[in-house]
């Protein structure tokens, strides 16, 4: 019989498993939006809808918008990763619904990073 | 910080606790507005709960003692139950003048986590009822992984919880 700790341990192997095939579309553009208590209280709901919004209303194809767990400083938030397919990833501070059109702008379709937004 | 937001964080919760089935109710009946988020994950015990909500857990995981505080603040208050391999839930009374915010932004959120995650939301106040279900998703509201079916999902949450609340 299996203890509720091997349960547990299957269930997130198994879900990692899930996350990963789910995530790694080839040629896709993902990005990543930190939805930590710091970032929903700068307005990370309001820029994972900016990007929705943008991604949708243009009729991008091939990008995800996902959540993730907290990201960046809490000086930086709401925060953002852009990963362009085969590109590292490109990390934004301090985001906006005006900022966010932008990095739509040139990032997603112009491939180029906006180093004004940029954070370490 | 509006209902939906915290909604954001509970939920968060629930998915890093590795909860199968999230159940979100808000209800709203004379001068209180009910947030609850109940969730089928790992648990924990009571010692971390009274952690939690005196934010002992700081920075990281202060989500409960800022939903504590807003609660309590509203002249609400919060009851938390968990038990160590059943799950966990959340109840959180506030005042009715707290802004909901838009739920149907807040739930899209969760969309990447839905295939794997069930989220039902469900909402009941004096002028009616509404249940989402993530399962239901291409059924209702068509192709899941099309974008644009997450945006009619957000539309119409936010329409009909904006209505049901009487436009708050």
């Amino acid at each position: 019989m299996k203890s509720i700790a091997d349960i547990n341990a299957i269930r997130e192997q198994m879900r990692s498993k899930v996350l990963i095939r789910d995530n790694t579309k080839e040629g896709e553009t993902h990005v990543f939006v930190g939805m930590g208590t710091l970032g929903l209280e700068a307005g990370a709901v309001e820029v994972f809808n900016a990007f929705v919004d943008e991604i949708t209303s243009r009729e991008i194809k091939n990008v995800r918008i996902s959540r993730s767990g907290a990201l960046g400083a809490a000086d930086k938030q709401p925060y953002v990763e852009v990963v362009l397919p085969g590109k590292a990833p490109v990390a934004y501070g301090n985001l906006t619904a005006d900022t966010v059109k932008v990095i739509v702008d040139k990032h997603v379709l112009g491939g180029e990073p906006v180093t004004d937004y940029i954070v370490k | 910080m509006e209902l939906s937001k915290h909604m954001v964080d509970m939920i968060t919760n629930s998915i890093e606790a590795m909860a199968r089935h999230i159940l979100v109710n808000l209800s709203f009946f004379g001068d209180w507005i009910i947030l609850e988020v109940s969730d089928d994950g790992k648990g924990t015990t009571t010692e971390e709960v009274e952690a939690a909500m005196r934010g002992d857990k700081a920075p990281r995981g202060r989500g409960l003692a800022l939903l504590k505080d807003a609660a309590e603040q509203s002249g609400g208050d919060i009851f938390v139950w968990s038990e160590e391999g059943h799950g966990t839930g959340v109840r959180a009374t506030f005042g009715k003048d707290v802004p909901l915010g838009k739920v149907g932004d807040a739930l899209i959120v969760f969309w990447q986590e839905m295939p794997i995650t069930v989220i039902t939301l469900s909402a009941v106040t004096e002028n009616g009822a509404f249940v989402f279900d993530s399962r239901l998703i291409g059924e209702r509201y068509g192709d899941p992984s099309e974008m644009d079916t997450m945006v009619k999902v957000r539309k119409e949450v936010n329409h009909t919880l904006t209505n049901l609340f009487g436009g708050k």
